[in-house]
């Protein structure tokens, strides 16, 4: 430990800190070693990797270890993994690491996350209106979507059966003449959308972004209402009365979860999760580097951390 | 007709074969009448024959959860927690991983008291060279240079870091299946009721989807390389165990008496005599280890053991098709070099009357020592020649990304005239076919066909397995796996059928024919699922296409050599007797053929269940996609049931085939 802790979240960490080594534990934080989530995924991995290299400047050593998404929950659970993106999508799954006991939420990572009915720019010709959620009522949209697995109605393209989508909810609420079929994983989501869309196919599928393919490819997200909570809750909140889920899903932001055992371990690295946040840009331009230009992870970390030292510097007081 | 019964010998058989041929057609018709009665009466049925009704079903998922909530978290016996045990065996499995991989890759953290000690990992020059010495005497220059150039491949694509990790997780994980495999193997060789116990569990290891024991296995073993090593044991032991109990069963007497004749204890006996007699059977099961480990590389690399599988993963996950396609015939390589090389090791005869003994003996596999001893030396003082020169280094890159975006547009039209025609004529309609059967039914015909083909406790164990999917809430899923797997079995037949009918016409057809099998075979089935998804889109049709790619394999090989390896006799004496080429062909070698290609049936039914398991990455919607959530969510009871439904599909189908097999043979006169 460099400097004394200021701030009231630091106090109460301090306080979990010397209540559970009670005596010149501070000596011992700079070997541990923090363990890292990373999932294949640039979106996640690239703030993981920031991370990971502050920690280092930190003087801690750092180990990330490749996981399936909630997979890795399990493994963050247990302690086998310290450190952990959870996305909006997710929040179940991830609320419930947290229920457990063993796991903390250390906040909001500062990167937004957007989510929902994406599509590309060429749709609007089968579908004119978009993004307006009305256009998908329309008889020819629905025509232009349908595959022979769907048909008579369109083809959504789901998210991995284990996302939170709400997509069967608004398919009824809006009554939509959609038929979702699940993707299985985030891969061959992204592999059935770019399919669709390298031919000019008509297509609609669950997107999100910070996300190299949805980022770059011309598209855009379908419109519903917004979300507020009454609308999933209370049938007469929005456009249908008799419905609810008739609005957007809510989305926000990655949220930063740390195993609780490692958190009084190494309170120092606890402190700059707790700390970090990155924006939306920093992310997208990270993941253009590792997804477009094939840089290493770790040197994209490398130079982000090199260029931006007052940032960082900050968290580690 | 005539030819048949004249080679078919005794004359009174071919009448008995007309007649097993004309039940066996009334069967099939009787069937089918049944079936199609079934689901058009389905509405007239009562709705307890159709579906059970939600009072029968009884919730086993819950008390399992909470079961396995309990034992991974509180319980004990005695002192010790029985996490804390299962966490002791993982920290036991992870001594020699941390060591080999720290040897190969990472590098060593020696405790010392002054400060821990950094030792670096072996450079890769002296892992090659050595390597390379070890190939050329077991195996001779061949081997030698296909070990060069499997390293050499590793090393300018920049995968050698991944292919070492690889490499270590894989060595430990046969090591320890090897032992495992062998001690069950044995045991069940010695005390024969234990065998028929031991091979239903080894059937449903074979067939349950990892997947559903993924989980367990995170909690208790924890996340990471150990977790993926059992995983990978549980996945790849059976085939090496069952292989030894065959071999030491086939071993003639004689074995047995010489060894009581030399007053062996039955520990000698076993250690000195039987394993070291039967080492060519345990040669068949360890290859299927070996081969085995590194088919789950991939998807133990979901649970944390890095390596090429993460590779692949990264790859497919990023759409870099290139990449991901690089490191996957990586793992076909290094499944070539293994297999080649344990094959020489566990074949080369001891060098009896040499009286040289050490150095002497041995100077290449000394060499190689030495070699890598001066090796971590070098490593450890001159760090430039730790590390592959990075300039030497490359990548295909995006060339087969460009390719598979290439033909995803050129062929556009016959692709999706193809995918649209079959999944409107031959998918929807099979489909909803099969869900409309009432599950009585279907039990019912089942049993029957059981019974036929074997007997009452067929009957008996087809009943309750399927009892057991329909009480459990999971029938429609089971369905929906079933008619993708049926539907991909008889495509994946009516492909490989022929082609291994023509391969076995000519012994260079079939040498290129085995090749291209082979490779196939090692090919991680995760490589071409995403280009498989890219050009035809999510669903049931890309995922027949991904199946049929992987169970091609066996409806190929067997086939072929069963016709090539039907007697010289008997093909001449269709020849004299003045057969064409096809009515050799008909009448002669697909009928004593018969065995062979039933068996190339059952497996390739097996294949497609064990494919059927990834395709939930891609979308199908049956029990496998259960499994798939369950891993997402940790539901482990969940997990497990739709995994055992699976598991009890896929063994129900191996035995009706089997057992039904047997008896047209013996029908025909074969047997």
């Amino acid at each position: 430990m460099k400097a004394p802790f200021t701030g009231g979240l630091a106090r109460i960490l301090m306080a979990a800190a010397l209540a559970a080594m009670p005596a010149a534990g501070f000596a011992a934080n700079a070997d541990e070693t923090i363990k890292l989530t990373v999932i294949n995924s640039s979106d996640t991995d690239v703030p993981t990797y920031i991370l990971g290299h502050v920690l280092q400047k930190a003087g801690f050593n750092v180990d990330y270890v490749s996981a399936d998404y909630t997979a890795g929950l399990t493994g963050l659970k247990q302690g086998d993994l310290h450190t952990f993106f959870c996305w909006d999508t997710t929040w179940d799954a991830c609320q419930e690491a947290v229920a457990s006991g063993s796991v903390i939420n250390a906040g909001s990572s500062g990167i937004a996350v957007h989510e929902g009915w994406w599509y590309p720019k060429y749709l609007e010709q089968s579908c004119p209106g978009l993004p307006d959620y009305k256009a998908l009522l329309q008889e020819g949209c629905v025509k232009a979507l349908a595959t022979a697995e769907t048909e008579p109605k369109a083809q959504f393209v789901g998210a991995p059966a284990d996302w939170t989508t709400y997509v069967d909810e608004t398919i009824d609420a809006f009554g939509l003449q959609f038929q979702p079929i699940t993707s299985g994983s985030s891969g061959a989501l992204i592999a059935t959308l770019k399919g669709a869309y390298d031919r000019k196919e008509p297509i609609m599928g669950w997107g999100y972004s910070p996300h190299w393919f949805f980022d770059k490819a011309d598209g855009g997200f379908v419109q519903f209402p917004d979300y507020e909570p009454a609308c999933f809750t209370d049938p007469k909140w929005g456009p249908v009365p008799d419905k609810t889920h008739d609005c957007k899903t809510p989305s926000g932001f990655l949220w930063k979860l740390m195993n609780r055992d490692i958190s009084l371990k190494a309170p120092a690295a606890a402190r700059i999760l707790y700390l970090f946040t990155l924006d939306a840009k920093t992310v997208a331009d990270g993941m253009e580097k590792i997804d477009v230009k094939g840089e290493s992870y770790d040197k994209m970390a490398e130079d982000w951390v090199n260029a931006n030292e007052s940032v960082w510097r900050a968290w580690l007081k | 007709m005539m030819m048949a019964a004249l080679i078919r010998r005794p004359p009174p058989a071919a009448s008995a074969a007309g007649r097993a041929r004309m039940q066996a057609a009334a069967a099939v018709l009787g069937l089918i009448l049944a079936l199609v009665l079934a689901a058009l009466w389905r509405d007239a049925l009562p709705a307890w024959v159709v579906r059970p009704p939600k009072g029968w079903l009884f919730d086993l998922a819950g008390p399992v959860n909470r079961f396995l909530a309990w034992l991974s978290q509180e319980a004990a016996i005695g002192p010790v927690t029985v996490k804390g045990l299962t966490r002791g065996i993982a920290s036991g499995f992870a001594l020699p991983l941390d060591l080999l991989q720290g040897l190969l890759v990472k590098g060593i953290d020696l405790p010392l008291p002054g400060g821990t000690l950094r030792l670096a990992a072996l450079p890769w020059w002296a892992l090659a060279a050595a390597a390379a010495i070890f190939g050329h005497w077991v195996a001779g220059r061949r081997a030698a240079g296909l070990v060069l150039a499997t390293c050499g491949y590793f090393l300018v694509l920049g995968l050698w870091e991944a292919a070492m990790q690889t490499l270590a997780s894989v060595a430990v994980a046969v090591v320890v299946g090897a032992i495992l495999g062998i001690a069950l193997g044995a045991a069940a060789h010695r005390w024969p009721r234990l065998d028929a116990g031991l091979n239903l569990v080894y059937d449903v290891m074979q067939t349950l989807p990892v997947f559903s024991y993924l989980v367990p296995i995170l909690l208790f073993f924890g996340f990471g390389p150990v977790a993926a090593l059992i995983a990978t044991v549980i996945y790849a032991m059976p085939p090496m165990a069952r292989n030894t109990t065959l071999a030491l069963r086939r071993l003639p007497a004689s074995v047995m008496e010489l060894a009581s004749m030399a007053g062996c204890s039955p520990r000698q006996r076993l250690f000195l005599v039987l394993l070291p007699a039967a080492r060519q059977g345990l040669l068949t099961g360890f290859n299927q280890l070996v081969m085995l480990s590194l088919s789950a590389v991939i998807i133990a690399s979901v649970i944390g053991a890095g390596g090429l599988g993460n590779v692949v993963l990264q790859g497919l996950k990023s759409m870099q098709l290139g990449r991901a396609f690089e490191a996957g015939l990586g793992i076909t390589l290094m499944a070539i070099v293994l297999d080649r090389l344990s094959h020489a090791v566990a074949l080369r005869r001891p060098a009896h009357g040499n009286q040289r003994a050490g150095l002497r003996r041995h100077p290449a596999l000394y060499g190689a020592l030495a070699i890598l001893v001066a090796g971590l030396a070098a490593a450890q003082t001159v760090p430039a020649l730790r590390d592959f020169p990075e300039a030497l280094t490359g990548s295909s890159g995006r060339t087969l990304d460009n390719f598979f975006a290439w033909a995803n547009v050129a062929l556009e039209a016959p692709i999706g005239a193809v995918r649209d025609g079959v999944v409107r004529h031959l998918f929807r309609p099979a489909k909803e076919a099969l869900l409309a059967l009432p599950w009585l039914a279907m039990a019912g015909l089942v049993a029957v066909l059981a019974y036929a083909a074997s007997g009452a406790a067929l009957a008996l164990a087809c009943t309750a397995m399927l009892g057991f999917i329909a009480l459990t809430g999971y029938w429609d899923l089971a369905m929906t796996s079933l008619y993708l797997v049926g539907i991909s079995t008889l495509i994946a037949t009516l492909i490989g059928f022929p082609i291994g009918v023509l391969a076995a016409q000519g012994p260079r057809l079939g040498r290129i024919t085995a090749l291209v099998i082979d490779t196939l075979q090692t090919l991680p089935t995760f490589v071409y699922l995403i280009p498989v998804v890219m050009l035809f889109g999510l669903g049931d049709f890309p995922a027949m296409v991904a199946i049929v790619l992987f169970a091609l394999p066996p409806a190929i090989r067997y086939p072929m050599d069963g016709i090539a390896r039907v007697p010289k006799s008997l093909v001449e004496a269709a020849d004299m007797a003045g057969c064409t080429r096809l009515q050799r062909l008909a009448l002669v070698q697909i009928p004593q053929a018969l065995p062979e290609i039933m068996l190339g049936l059952s497996q390739t039914i097996l294949m497609a269940f064990g494919m059927l398991v990834i395709t939930a990455l891609v979308g199908t919607r049956g029990l496998e996609q259960e499994t798939l959530v369950a891993v997402s969510k940790a539901r482990v009871g969940e997990g497990l049931i739709a995994g055992l439904g699976i598991s009890f599909l896929s063994i129900m189908a191996d035995r009706l085939i089997t057992h039904g097999s047997a008896r047209l043979r013996r029908r025909l006169g074969q047997g």
